[in-house]
């Protein structure tokens, strides 16, 4: 006998170890005998406690040994003895037939004319069969047949339908998405009920094995916006996804930077409006927040009630919004340049009032701006992570600390309070969360730097701040886009929300296949076209 | 190369850049500058100088579109030869980072004077530079969408303090309106305005990469008559406002004239912090394009890959000549001496290569 070589024996070792059970559901064949072909899967699942398997034989007299399997809790169990079990167990299969050479007939007998069951996969391949089952599908296998039922039976406990937690509105719908795939997309056809709404599926991560659904109107959204982002997410090689935030991460085109370059809501209107805008929608399965893309920076702007109250209500809203993001970016920043650097120019009664409030205080104007914003991201912080009875304690030390306490011993001055206050309840204002935490971040370089050289840093860092922006790009598209590059049609609905009679046609950033909104100019139906 | 791809830049950003670029240290300096050699006849000087700027600017302009494909730098090493065209590439580009530490050397003694008064001026110099060289090393797209979007925040304050320091104007400061002292004097103050016009040569860079090179005359007459209408404006109100024998005593008659006029009903008392903080933003911009474009000249000079080599190397160089000068004073001859030569250089150039056309012919078109 020759002696197997070190390497030899080395590479035998190694290859008995690659026992990854997803590997081996690849290389593995489905036979024609159902003990070992069960035998097979259960052994790829490695007799997982969830996974049932239920064997018997068809009804009547034929004796035909057959199995099903599936998860339990992924599956509706009513559906699978009502609809599977009972028929199968009950109903007479032709005799006859089984001496007839061409069994295949009783798969057909079985899709055709038992299971009631309303969507099913025949498949042959043993891989396809372990993800089914794992999605929450039923496989029945018959001995005798490579050929396997996938019967859909998916059915789980999930919460349902609720309000929206971080996009309240006062006049709008009131339905968010959950943490259930099919509920989301559903509730997003259910707003888009043209056959042009496309909803693509994909599934992605190694072992999560996530589904994500692609989402865009065939025949009016970008089509390179949207090969560029199925391509995106294509390309993802992970092995875990659990949320819209992980793929947001993977797929932006800046990693260097505070702000968000897909916008993430859990609104369905608000999806179903930025896809008849031209946009894509990204829906993650478990995750109650789809993705949309491309945006610029007008969404920090937007909230989705603007369009649903009458334009002049929506600007003003708008403009106070603009309003909370400079002074939620630029506050503390502009007060420690005026009192360390140009007390001059505010009027003299002011001056004397801040230079009064601050006479007791130890510290220059700037330590006291940081301990006192530090102070309040902490409050911020603790406050989101406790549960809701000991947040209200919370709120209670924070303004007797900060309100009074640290007033009254002097750390800092009763302006600087007012400063931070207003402060945060002007990033409160900014209606999209990932963008106040954008420039809450902000705001502290711009801190540092007019602490070092006034209102001069300060603008200086506006500056860089700018040149950052210009920098960045969304799917492509100038995150600057309405005002650079200019594109003068869009810039109307920006700082301002514009009448819904003139918003005549859709963003032109976006280089829709189909610009109109209205229809009174014909032509305007993208399914038409594309047929 | 990499900088210079069609389609990189909107005809508006072309405008922006121009106008950005011309307004800047011109502002502070302008009215006193002017007026010490002309008198009331100073916005005719500032008309002469921009008008002069505006037939070079079209000359140049005219000078690119020949070569739809190339830069000054490439096109003028191929119709002269390596040596020549290479020498008056680097005479541009050296120019170009001298004016950068001029412009920011001159904002930074006024921010020393008026606001930051305890800051060494280093300190200011180096901190306008570092922002600078964080600009240079973006891509043009970007400085194209930065120079978009400052455009409205250079020249609105700017015009707003003009327009509230028109109701202070005394008419008989402004006569008479030719100054009175003969053509001489316009013309010597329209070769010293020639400074607040300096840097729209830098376009001759940038003609290349335009979306539409046809209406590269229009835009570029858009970005150009902005400042000089501005310029004019100020000269005018600084004129009347102050009149012409006050204005040689203030070192910065520009910011004297945001201290007098009164700001109606804002929370603010006093502007002129405010308004430096928005010329903050007009100095940048000049000094940024300028240096960017002298990065990039040299970039294309040298045939170097990437212009992002180059932004680090050359910023003590910008930084040396913000700090050569002693005083004003010193500041105030360079600019002089600057200005005269940038004349000459630009005239010079545009002389020898429609000679070098003339002679050889139009065979720039054919290779591209």
């Amino acid at each position: 006998m020759k002696k197997k070589t070190i390497r030899e024996r080395i590479n035998e070792i190694l290859s008995n170890r690659t026992d990854n059970p997803g590997e081996k559901a690849k290389k593995e064949k489905l036979g024609q005998k159902l003990k070992e072909n069960l035998k097979l899967i259960e052994d790829i699942i490695g007799f997982s406690d969830d996974v049932v398997v239920r064997e018997f034989q068809l009804g009547g007299k034929t004796g035909i040994e057959a199995a099903i399997i599936f998860v339990d809790g992924l599956t509706d169990k009513q559906v699978i003895n009502e609809n599977i079990l009972k028929p199968l167990l009950i109903e007479k299969f032709p005799g006859d037939e089984l001496k007839d050479p061409a069994r295949s007939d009783i798969i057909k007998f079985i899709k055709d004319k038992t299971i009631t069951i309303n969507e099913l996969k025949i498949v042959d391949q043993l891989e396809k069969v372990i993800d089914g089952v794992l999605d929450g599908d039923t496989a029945l296998l018959v001995d005798g047949y490579i050929d396997t039922f996938l019967l859909n039976t998916r059915g789980w406990d999930k919460r349902s339908i609720s309000e929206p937690q971080s996009e309240t509105v006062v006049r709008g719908p009131r339905d968010s998405f959950t943490e259930n795939f099919r509920t989301n997309t559903a509730l997003i056809r259910r707003r888009i009920k043209h056959p042009a709404l496309r909803i693509k599926g994909i599934s992605i991560g190694k072992y999560s094995r996530t589904n994500i659904a692609i989402c865009y109107i065939e025949g009016l959204t970008n089509k390179y916006i949207v090969e560029e982002i199925k391509e995106r997410i294509s390309n993802i090689d992970i092995d875990n996804i659990q949320s819209s935030g992980t793929i947001e991460q993977l797929i932006e085109d800046n990693h260097f930077t505070p702000f968000p370059q897909l916008l993430s809501t859990e609104r369905p209107d608000r999806v179903a409006a930025n896809l008849l805008e031209g946009r894509v929608a990204i829906i993650v399965d478990g995750t109650p927040f789809a993705l949309i893309a491309p945006i610029t920076i007008s969404i920090f702007l937007q909230s989705a009630e603007d369009y649903y109250d009458r334009f002049i209500i929506g600007s003003f809203l708008r403009v106070i919004r603009l309003l909370a993001i400079i002074i939620a970016m630029t506050l503390p920043a502009l007060y420690i340049s005026v009192i360390s650097f140009h007390p001059e120019m505010v009027p003299t009664q002011l001056a004397l009032a801040f230079a009064g409030g601050r006479a007791v205080v130890p510290f220059p104007a700037y330590t006291e701006a940081f301990i006192m914003t530090i102070l309040m991201e902490l409050l911020r912080e603790a406050s989101i992570r406790l549960p809701d009875p000991v947040g209200s304690t919370i709120g209670i030390v924070g303004a007797l600390i900060v309100g009074e306490a640290a007033v009254s011993a002097s750390i800092v001055s009763p302006f600087m309070v007012i400063i931070v206050a207003t402060d945060t309840i002007a990033s409160f204002a900014i209606p999209n969360y990932s963008t106040a935490i954008a420039f809450r971040l902000v705001k502290y370089p711009l801190m540092i730097l007019a602490t070092i050289f006034g209102l001069y840093g300060l603008v200086l860092g506006l500056i860089i701040l700018s040149i950052h922006l210009a920098g960045l790009k969304s799917f492509g598209i100038p995150y600057l886009t309405p005002m650079a590059p200019s594109r003068l049609g869009d810039l109307q609905d920006t700082v301002l929300r514009p009448p819904i009679w003139s918003l005549r046609k859709r963003p032109e950033h976006l280089r829709t296949k189909n610009e109109k909104r209205f229809s009174s100019t014909g032509d305007d139906d993208g399914y038409e076209r594309t047929r | 190369m990499a900088m210079k791809e069609h389609g990189k830049l909107t005809e508006r950003q072309f405008a922006g850049i121009i106008a950005n670029t011309l307004l800047g240290a011109g502002t502070l300096l302008l009215p006193r500058d002017i007026t010490a050699v002309s008198g009331t006849g100073a916005w005719l000087s500032v008309l002469i100088g921009g008008f002069i700027s505006i037939i070079l600017l079209l000359l140049l302009i005219n000078l690119g579109l020949r070569f739809p494909e190339e830069t000054i730098m490439e096109y003028g090493m191929r119709l002269t030869n390596k040596w020549i065209g290479g020498l008056i590439g680097i005479a541009f580009c050296t120019y170009w980072l001298f004016i950068t530490g001029i412009v920011v050397r001159i904002f930074s003694l006024m921010l020393v004077s008026s606001v930051l008064l305890r800051t060494p001026l280093e300190v200011i110099v180096i901190a306008m530079l570092l922002t600078v060289l964080y600009f240079s090393r973006s891509d043009l797209q970007i400085v194209g969408r930065v120079n978009e979007i400052y455009f409205v925040f250079v020249i609105l304050p700017i015009m707003y303090a003009l327009f509230l320091g028109l109701r202070e104007i005394n008419l008989i400061r402004v006569l008479p309106l030719t100054g009175g002292k003969g053509i001489m004097p316009i013309l010597k103050g329209g070769l010293k305005s020639f400074f607040s016009f300096l840097g729209f040569e830098i376009v001759a860079l940038f003609i290349p990469s335009l979306t539409t090179q046809k209406l590269a005359y229009n835009y570029s007459l858009k970005g150009i008559v902005t400042p000089l209408v501005a310029y004019i404006i100020t000269m005018i109100v600084s004129v009347g406002v102050f009149g012409v024998e006050e204005l040689q005593t203030l070192v910065w008659p520009t910011l004297e004239l945001i201290k007098v006029t009164p700001f109606p009903g804002l929370l603010l008392e006093r502007l002129e912090a405010v308004f430096i903080a928005f010329w903050v933003v007009a100095i940048f911009t000049t000094a940024a394009n300028v240096y960017y474009a002298s990065v990039v000249g040299f970039t294309q000079i040298f045939k170097l890959k990437e212009h992002k080599t180059l932004t680090l190397t050359l910023l003590p160089l910008a930084y040396l000549s913000a700090i050569l000068p002693d005083n004003l004073h010193d500041v105030f001859e360079y600019v002089d001496i600057v200005t005269k030569f940038a004349a000459g250089l630009i005239i010079t150039t545009i002389i020898i290569y429609f000679a070098a056309i003339f002679i050889k012919g139009r065979k720039g078109d054919e290779r591209s």
